[in-house]
């Protein structure tokens, strides 16, 4: 079921001639939704404008089918994790837990309850009475979600929260809200500029650059299909080339690589990695070859950089495979031409 | 590169000057403590409290100008908060055409001596029934001290910026919530020095509660006066060590709490 | 929707407006109506207004406050420039021995006693310290007994008269001894707000320290000198409570003369005195304008700390 709408928004930032646009996104319940793109690409300005910080010049967003462009952020039964904790400095653990439920008028008892089962929840259980400037970053920013959790808000925003710690305790971090997500069913917009982010949590990603929304869907499906060659880009890929459509096919610029049949307003090309082979498997391939330029190691694969028919191109393959290569071989390439993909820009 | 004579005599130099400063306070401790101390004797003839005696216990008006000044600070520093808090927030806070004007409208008064206001306000406070009275003795006083706890409340709000509003906003406190759980007790350090600050320059008024005040309104400066212009010089010691005194205890108590509070905000892990 | 939306904009945009307005109405009311009363009584009261500035004792009373206040500031901001170079000295000095001047504990730091020294004036009001001026340099005061007991003088009436002269030294050292620490404790911050590191490669270049302070330091300082400066000189024009306790009777500086006429003269009198006020205001108002504009450079060096 949608929970919540945004048509037509348009809205820009005070100080800059910024203008964010937003047509038409839905967001499902229990969903984890994902606002990624390149810093000062207007997701954070989303997420503001969704939690009601930052006010539409023109549009509607709709929850739960009631409309509440103009209700206060207060009154959105929303909450929100910053990149800072904000942990109120002369309150101690619980009571910055529990305030939430404090200003909804909830007594001591009833708050301190929850709040204490919310602790446990994210793994700091017994931390009632410290303060704030005793955690770690990392518990600190614990204790945010354990707050931003307990009042059972419609949507839970996050604005980049685990950008400020350190790398092994953000994957720490991305699984402790990957399963609360999933035991508390609640509905999730979380935004980040990291791509392996988004891999790992979210169920559906709409990627925003300039201020325009350039794709949404699911991870996966945007890796098949990525809808833009910026898109392409910041996904990841690396074998993006120009070029221009011939009776012959497509021709790869500055280089003599040809690559089937398309129409006559391509002018971009990608090839994925999963597009590539050095094994003919198939019919309907393009063979060439190149010469290893260089030779280096990343996240658990071997990765070369191949001159291949006067044009430079990125091949990933996994370790344990057949002889080790080395730089100034030369390996022999399939192209699948189903897999690759066209773009107008 | 300085070598040993040159820092001596550089000491030397900021003795001699420490003395300049601090001497008259000795001198005014030691006088008050003395009863007779005839010319040429470098010091007194003995230590006496005949004038702490007089001041504390002979003269009435004494207790009462010490609760007077206080009450008049009290009530200046609920109409600067009152007015001065939403003023220091557009300040600190807010980015708006006509800043830096504002800025120096609101500082103006700093600059603006009690005469050249005083003299018109009386006129007017006359009229309207305001002289001789704590009102609009208080009133007078928010003139040299509401830009001063605009100053401090402002810098605080500066450094609070909008992000523990915002935070608190998205866990739904209302605006005064945010207030009393948010932004009033981070600012508590600002308006403490404030209030601190207002309540010095409301006590030292002068001119200000004498006119306006028609001589019935007797704060300290008022009683203590008339002894600081010819008259006992050991009673006059006496009352200008007494102010002195409850200034620097202010200060001191004002440091106390701010280290209290600024402690708790900032241990170590 | 639409127009709904707009006003939310508008609403946000006079936001810092109306924060601003119960100060600004209650300040400039209560400053509206003591200037307002005065300008329209001296305009109600022309002529007799006007007299004030043909007669002699106006400007007889307008020159003894400038002298005093020029002195009087000319010596708070030599006093305080020739002190703050006695200071970097000193921290030059701890620096040499590997101390940093901030980090020190254990050992006498020139920097902590002397900002709580001169705090310690600031707290004095000026009427305790016109006192204080009484005490120790009148004629029964200290410095006369110890002129007497060192043989500089020879009874009480040797002594030079300091206080309640026409000259009004007195209540120009009143005056010094106040504004002095004021000066110190704002041009402090400014001047340790200057890396170190400039001083260093001031150093490797041979410059000597006394050098640097004259044109490096100083410079730093100037708009900070400027602006406490004006401060400070507007301050000791138009002050009341010292002239009025420290001076002699003749002649008297203008805070006083005013306030001597409203309260004792005859009603025509008593016009003169509200016009006076009107100048001090005006007089007041330009000086304040002149050191607010240094007001800027000096919020950024304390803000800017390193660079600026």
């Amino acid at each position: 079921m949608t929970l919540l709408k945004l048509e037509n928004l348009k809205t820009q930032y005070e100080s800059s001639d910024f203008i964010l646009e937003v047509e038409k996104l839905h967001i499902e319940e229990n969903e984890f939704f994902g606002l990624i793109g390149e810093s000062g690409c207007g997701k954070t300005t989303l997420l503001k404008t969704i939690g009601g910080l930052h006010d539409l010049d023109e549009g509607r967003i709709v929850l739960n089918e009631k409309d509440i462009t103009n209700v206060k952020a207060e009154r959105r039964n929303m909450s929100m994790v910053f990149q800072e904790p904000l942990l109120f400095p002369h309150m101690n653990i619980i009571d910055n837990v529990a305030f939430p439920l404090k200003v909804r008028g909830f007594t001591k008892a009833g708050r301190y309850g929850k709040a204490r089962a919310a602790l446990e929840q994210v793994g700091l259980a017994g931390f009632d009475k410290r303060y704030p400037s005793q955690l770690s970053g990392g518990q600190q920013q614990r204790v945010s979600i354990a707050r931003a959790l307990i009042h059972e808000p419609e949507i839970v925003l996050m604005d980049e929260p685990f950008s400020a710690l350190d790398p092994e305790l953000r994957d720490e971090m991305r699984h402790l809200v990957k399963n609360l997500k999933n035991d508390l069913n609640i509905t999730v917009i979380f935004v980040t500029h990291q791509l392996d982010e988004a891999a790992i949590l979210f169920d559906r990603v709409a990627m925003i650059s300039d201020g325009q929304i350039m794709q949404i869907g699911k991870p996966s499906d945007i890796y098949k299909a990525p809808a833009s060659i910026e898109v392409a880009q910041f996904f990841g890929f690396k074998n993006i080339y120009k070029g221009t459509s011939t009776p012959n096919g497509f021709s790869i610029k500055d280089s003599s690589l040809m690559l089937g049949e398309t129409s006559e307003t391509a002018h971009c090309v990608l090839i994925p990695n999963h597009a590539l082979s050095r094994v003919k498997n198939s019919e309907g391939l393009v063979r060439t070859s190149g010469i290893i330029k260089e030779k280096n190691f990343v996240h658990g694969l071997i990765h070369f950089l191949l001159e291949v028919e006067g044009t430079a191109l990125h091949y990933f393959e996994s370790m344990g495979g057949e002889a080790p290569l080395h730089i100034g071989d030369s390996i022999e390439l399939f192209i699948h031409l189903d897999k690759i993909r066209f773009f107008e820009d | 590169m300085i070598d040993k004579r040159l820092k001596i005599l550089l000491w030397i130099i900021l003795l001699v000057l420490i003395l300049f400063w601090l001497t008259p306070i000795i001198t005014m401790i030691i006088t008050s403590f003395s009863a007779r101390w005839a010319f040429p004797n470098i010091l007194p003839d003995g230590i006496n409290t005949e004038a702490w005696d007089y001041v504390f216990k002979q003269n009435m008006d004494t207790y009462s100008s010490i609760r007077i000044t206080m009450l008049i600070a009290f009530l200046t520093i609920l109409i600067n908060l009152a007015v001065g808090f939403p003023a220091a927030d557009a300040l600190g806070r807010y980015n708006f055409k006509g800043k830096a004007v504002t800025e120096l409208l609101i500082s103006m008064p700093i600059v603006l001596p009690p005469i050249a206001i005083i003299l018109g306000l009386h006129r007017t406070f006359l009229r309207l029934g305001l002289t001789e009275s704590l009102l609009g003795v208080v009133l007078a006083n928010v003139i040299p001290t509401l830009p001063y706890m605009i100053r401090a409340l402002s810098s605080g709000f500066e450094s609070l910026g909008f992000k523990w509003d915002d935070q608190a906003k998205m866990l739904g406190a209302t605006k005064w919530q945010r207030i009393r759980y948010v932004t009033f007790p981070a600012l508590l350090p600002s308006l403490i020095a404030g209030s601190s600050l207002c309540i010095l320059i409301s006590a030292s008024q002068y001119v200000t509660v004498l006119l306006i005040g028609g001589g019935l309104i007797k704060t300290i400066p008022v009683v203590m006066f008339p002894f600081l212009s010819g008259g006992n010089q050991s009673i006059g010691s006496a009352y200008g060590f007494l102010f002195s005194g409850m200034a620097l205890m202010l200060l001191l108590i004002m440091d106390v709490i701010l280290k209290r509070l600024y402690g708790r905000h900032k241990k170590v892990k | 929707m639409k127009a709904s939306q707009n006003n939310l904009r508008r609403s946000k945009l006079s936001k810092p407006y109306r924060l601003l307005l119960p100060s600004l109405i209650t300040l400039y009311t209560l400053i509206g109506i003591g200037v307002v009363s005065a300008i329209l009584e001296t305009l109600k009261h022309l002529n007799t207004s006007m007299q004030l500035f043909s007669s002699s004792d106006f400007y007889l009373s307008l020159g003894l406050s400038l002298r005093l206040a020029f002195t009087a500031t000319l010596m708070a901001v030599g006093l305080a420039i020739g002190l703050l170079y006695l200071l970097f000295l000193l921290t030059l000095t701890q620096q040499q021995k590997g101390r940093t001047p901030t980090k020190n504990t254990s050992t006498i730091d020139p920097s902590r006693i002397f900002s709580r020294l001169f705090q310690t004036p600031m707290l004095i009001p000026y009427i305790v310290s016109g006192y204080l001026v009484f005490l120790t340099f009148g004629q029964s005061g200290l410095l006369s007994r110890l002129s007497f007991a060192l043989g500089f003088t020879d009874s009480i009436t040797a002594f030079p008269i300091l206080v309640n002269d026409p000259s009004g030294i007195g209540i120009i050292l009143a005056f010094v001894w106040k504004t002095t620490p004021f000066m110190i404790l704002m041009l402090y911050p400014v001047m340790t707000s200057l890396d170190s590191k400039f001083l260093d490669m001031s150093r490797v270049f041979g410059m000597k320290p006394t050098r640097y302070y004259w044109s490096v330091l100083l410079p730093h300082m100037a708009s900070t000198i400027a602006f406490s400066g004006f401060i400070v000189f507007a301050y000791t024009l138009t002050s009341f409570e010292v002239p009025y306790m420290l001076g002699a009777t003749y002649p008297k500086t203008l805070s006083v003369s005013a306030y001597q006429l409203y309260t004792g003269g005859s009603i025509d009198e008593r016009h003169m005195a509200l016009t006076m006020s009107m100048v001090l205001f005006f007089i007041s108002l330009g000086l304040g304008y002149l050191a607010f504009k240094h007001a800027q450079s000096y919020q950024k060096h304390l803000q800017g700390g390193r660079n600026s």
